[in-house]
């Protein structure tokens, strides 16, 4: 019966994290703090229905099909990007916070790379449910800008570009990155 | 100052300090006074160092709307000048990589292409009222391009911006050293690429 | 054609890159986008009620003897202009709205393709040095 208690337990906690996991979406820390440390700060939160709005609103007669149908395809867009005036104005710490959502099964990491004299890491996570993709994770720790990218929804990375060009970003014809054996940071 | 006179000339750091916190206020005109006072350094900076007009113009297009969301940011008329060429500076260098270029960069005959983009959209290398060589302006716009993304921009900042090693240091997030060797490397290749002799 | 050779070229360097006007009507793009970047709270009703707060001063002025057919049909077009006019400011916020979403989605593609970027410019940086290891 204690086991029993015991491994409930540890399922009820588990949820949350597999929950969101099983969305493709991962939590994002409070970043206020760094925010006001920060020189330049991109905060975008969109969820499913504020993309469906938009997207349905551009439907009507709107010149970019292609953009609508780019945002229809997306389920969340969640970006936390800030830039510093000095090297290491924040910490290490706010990015493990998210890094540690990662390791979930759900999370297969493309590409974790860490340049050591430049200081810079970069992380790309899919999260994968089922044989389908439910998001994307970009986690990029440069010495004075950290950018959390968080895509929900069907995304292929090797589309990203295409998806970029809808928008007016320069599209960028993006090959599938080999996984290096460079183990991510933690 | 009326709040709608045009500023069609760049204006002094101290006009900006007037100008600063009424666009923090929410003056519209105040704003896009401020970026008719700044919009040649931004456009030019980045024309120079990406040699295509419209991705120039989209880029410091961004530049400005950043500037409009990071107003709270700004604190003086001189935080405002060195963060428009410290943003511009970032911008254009993802720019340049997005390219994926080779660091040091284009051919003599890619760079020539990109000076005869810059010529066509006239006065663009011997500046207003056509003072200046416009072949030697050509010239010197194809071997800037030839130079790899930062030096080219620091010598821009050098020369287009007339600022110190020390500041463009400071703005860049540099170290001096670094600047001034840029600087140094950057002259002498472009005095050997055009043959220069050297000076005493 | 024979190159000019300047005698200075840190002289002629500063003459060739003084600073030029972007095209014609920058400024006023810059406006257009930073508009699309306000928050729709800030959308001002004042071109859409102006019209309306003047018919309304104008049904108010004290001492106007005015046919009551008039009134009436002044009162029937304000109240269907008014019906007109809500519906659309609210499709005006809804396209103002859409115009915030585009471009926030516009500005995550751009962060998002800059990073991948840097990603893979990291995995060539490490492949070259590998290469370069195991060839030396």
């Amino acid at each position: 019966m204690r086991s029993v208690l015991r491994i409930s337990l540890l399922l009820f906690l588990a949820f949350p994290v597999a929950s969101f996991a099983q969305e493709g979406r991962v939590k994002l820390p409070d970043f206020s703090n760094l925010a006001k440390r920060a020189t330049d700060s991109v905060v975008v939160t969109l969820d499913r229905d504020m993309l469906r709005s938009a997207g349905a609103f551009m439907n009507k007669g709107d010149q970019n099909a292609a953009a609508s149908a780019a945002i229809n395809g997306l389920d969340g867009v969640y970006v936390r990007h800030f830039t510093f005036a000095h090297d290491n104005d924040y910490s290490r710490a706010d990015v493990d916070a998210i890094l540690k959502q990662l390791h979930a099964p759900v999370w297969s990491p493309m590409v974790s790379v860490h340049d050591t004299r430049k200081n810079e890491d970069v992380h790309i996570y899919l999260c994968r449910d089922k044989g389908h993709t439910k998001g994307m994770v970009i986690v990029a720790a440069e010495p004075r800008e950290l950018t959390i990218v968080n895509l929900v929804g069907d995304i292929d990375p090797a589309k990203l570009g295409e998806l970029g060009g809808s928008f007016g970003v320069p599209s960028l014809p993006l090959k599938t990155p080999h996984p290096t054996s460079t183990p991510p940071r933690s | 100052m009326p709040a709608d006179c045009p500023l069609a000339t760049p204006v002094a750091a101290t006009l900006d300090d007037g100008l600063v916190p009424a666009a923090r206020a929410g003056d519209r005109r105040a704003f896009a006074a401020l970026v008719r006072a700044h919009q040649r350094t931004v456009y030019s900076l980045a024309l120079r160092a990406l040699g295509a007009a419209a991705e120039a113009e989209e880029l410091a297009q961004d530049v400005f709307v950043q500037l409009y969301r990071n107003l709270e940011h700004i604190e003086s008329g001189a935080h405002l000048a060195s963060w428009l060429r410290r943003t511009a500076f970032h911008r254009i260098v993802d720019a340049l990589r997005r390219r994926r270029r080779a660091p040091g960069t284009e051919s003599l005959d890619e760079a020539s292409a990109t000076a005869d983009a810059i010529a066509e959209e006239g006065n663009a290398l011997d500046g207003p009222a056509g003072l200046g060589d416009p072949l030697l302006a050509r010239r010197l716009a194809a071997l800037l391009a030839t130079l790899a993304p930062v030096p080219r921009l620091v010598l821009l900042l050098r020369f287009q911006e007339d600022l110190d090693p020390s500041d463009i240091a400071r703005e860049l997030g540099l170290p001096i050293n670094t600047v001034k060797s840029h600087l140094k490397r950057s002259l002498e290749r472009l005095r050997t690429l055009y043959q220069e002799p050297q000076s005493p | 054609m024979t190159d000019p050779r300047p005698e200075d070229l840190e002289r002629a360097l500063r003459q060739a890159l003084r600073p030029v006007e972007p095209p014609a009507g920058f400024d006023a793009r810059v406006m257009q986008a930073t508009d699309a970047s306000r928050s729709v709270r800030e959308h001002r009703l004042e071109p859409r009620v102006r019209w309306l707060a003047a018919l309304v001063d104008y049904l108010r002025r004290p001492a106007r003897r005015e046919p009551r057919w008039a009134l009436a049909s002044v009162s029937a077009a304000v109240v269907a202009l008014a019906a007109a006019g809500g519906l659309a400011y609210r499709e005006h916020v809804q396209a103002l709205r859409a115009e915030q979403t585009r471009a926030e989605v516009a500005e995550a593609m751009r962060i998002a393709n800059d990073k991948l970027d840097t990603a893979f410019r990291l995995v060539a940086e490490e492949t070259r040095s590998e290469s370069d290891r195991q060839l030396n």
